[in-house]
């Protein structure tokens, strides 16, 4: 079916643009991590910006296809509620960006190796969720061992980010810093939770077709 | 012409309510739009009544008790209004049991009731849905074993639900129309005024009429209600149906597709598992069919007292 390899291809050119977003994301807080707040990190956070909007173009246009297709009714709200919570990812990725810059926030004072893992990991994990939605089109079950891999890699997310709060939390700074470090954190790890559930939406899609 | 005009009515009543046992789920759940679903319908109606329908009508005749033109025709009045206000209130109902009623009610007003011409009939008000449920079962079953790993991703799945509800849906209307036509044309067809293929054709068309024009409101009632059925398990709830009335077909005893789909329903929500079924819509369902009994009953021996028969 011709309209279906069009859908196929059009979820995998709207993830490989949130990989983009998350990459240009992941290059500014690479940068922001050595060399702070100046004007190379706010261009390279605009970067982020032009590639979000560009994931949320591609987004509406998948939608409106749907919204023309054919296709079985279930088909159609399964995969719009995916594209939409999908779209959360680039949205939090944005969010994350913003509130560095709106903080300026010193990286010196918390852990980056930590952050950096952090967001090596959720890089992994968004290559891990193109496949996996991908393998709808082809096979079930590698569709579930993919939803699979990104609960467990997301459990290591929670570990990491669980293991920076406690550094905080034993910290000497101010306590209005440990709390604008928290929250500065949880915007970092939340993209891989969002990732979690659009991995545990493809699963449910792949085992509720098997039975 | 007045026989002709009956025809059209209760073929047209009988297309309203039955072509739901059909295409219901398809059209229920978005598969297949209305339009196509009773386009298809209409033309594989007319087929099966004109290729398959021979021999219920030719047998039709064993089954009426008082043969009179004026108490077949009143009759076939009374079923018709019966199910034309069944299908207003979106009830499937059993275009056979109104006429069988219909028919006991003209014996019973004429003092000639007899019960050996309606046994075979009354038989297979048991055997076809318990049958039903029986072939739905054995089929989902298999299917689970043998065919289900093959369709393992969204594509083969699409292809497998659009394509295989459009060929069990010409599957089901054509043994609609070779087993029902006998209900609609079967208590006229003795006469020989036209062949028993011309009256299979007229009454396929008035059959084809109610679909197009009346089907619509059923549609949502079957198989969605009584239990959350995937689009698999309605496909086989069909399938087990449709090959069950065909089978009457072929012995020349019109059966009500609306028991023969509940028992396929019934059989494809045992393999899911009980718990999942409403039972309480199964009740509903067979009061319908009870209270269709009574009424075409009723109605039929009141217009016999009053229009004499």
């Amino acid at each position: 079916m011709k309209k279906m390899g069009k859908l196929r291809s059009e979820l995998g050119r709207f993830m490989g643009k949130i990989e983009e977003t998350y990459s240009a994301y992941k290059s500014v807080m690479t940068y922001y991590f050595v060399n702070g707040f100046n004007n190379e990190t706010k261009s390279m956070a605009e970067r982020v910006h032009e590639k979000e909007s560009e994931a949320d173009e591609i987004r509406r246009e998948i939608i409106a296809e749907l919204v023309r297709s054919d296709f079985l009714a279930s088909t159609i709200e399964e995969f719009m509620h995916i594209v939409e919570l999908s779209d959360k990812i680039a949205d939090a990725a944005e969010k994350s960006v913003d509130n560095i810059l709106c903080k300026s926030i010193d990286s010196s004072k918390i852990n980056i190796a930590v952050l950096e893992e952090i967001v090596i990991i959720t890089e992994t994990q968004l290559g891990i969720l193109k496949r996996a939605l991908d393998s709808l089109f082809t096979d079930y079950d590698i569709a579930v061992s993919g939803a699979v891999e990104l609960e467990v890699l997301e459990h290591k997310v929670d570990l990491l980010q669980r293991k920076q709060m406690w550094e905080l939390l034993e910290h000497d700074m101010p306590l209005c810093d440990k709390m604008y470090f928290r929250d500065f954190i949880e915007r970092m790890a939340v993209v891989s939770d969002i990732i979690e559930d659009v991995g545990d939406e493809i699963e449910k899609i792949a085992v509720k077709r098997r039975l | 012409m007045l026989e002709l005009l009956l025809v059209i009515f209760i073929g047209w009543s009988l297309g309203g309510n039955d072509a739901a046992n059909v295409f219901g789920n398809a059209v229920a759940n978005r598969v297949i739009k209305f339009r196509t679903a009773a386009i298809t319908a209409s033309v594989f109606v007319v087929l099966g009544a004109v290729i398959g329908g021979g021999k219920g009508i030719a047998n039709y005749n064993s089954f009426v008790i008082v043969k009179s033109d004026n108490t077949s025709m009143i009759i076939i009045f009374s079923a018709a209004i019966i199910v034309t206000i069944m299908t207003y209130l979106k009830i499937p109902v059993s275009v056979t049991h109104t006429i069988i009623a219909g028919i006991a009610a003209a014996g019973l007003k004429n003092g000639a009731f007899k019960t050996e011409p309606l046994v075979p009939i009354v038989i297979s008000w048991v055997l076809s849905p318990v049958g039903a449920a029986f072939l739905s079962y054995f089929l989902y079953r298999m299917f689970l074993a043998y065919v289900k790993k093959y369709i393992n991703n969204i594509e083969k799945m699409e292809n497998f639900v659009k394509y295989g509800f459009m060929i069990i849906g010409i599957y089901g209307s054509y043994s609609l129309g070779a087993n029902n036509i006998a209900n609609v044309v079967g208590i006229f067809a003795h006469d020989k005024r036209l062949s028993i293929n011309e009256w299979a054709f007229v009454g396929s068309l008035a059959i084809a009429l109610g679909i197009v024009t009346f089907s619509r409101r059923v549609m949502d009632s079957v198989g969605k209600d009584i239990t959350q059925m995937t689009n698999i398990g309605a496909l086989i709830a069909v399938a087990a149906s449709s090959t069950i009335v065909l089978i009457y077909s072929f012995a020349g005893i019109p059966v009500s597709t609306s028991q023969a789909i509940v028992g396929g329903v019934i059989g494809v929500g045992l393999s899911e598992g009980i718990r999942n079924m409403k039972v309480s819509v199964i009740l509903k369902i067979i009061s319908g069919w009870v209270y269709s009994l009574l009424f075409s009953g009723i109605g039929t021996y009141l217009l016999l007292c009053i229009l004499g028969g």
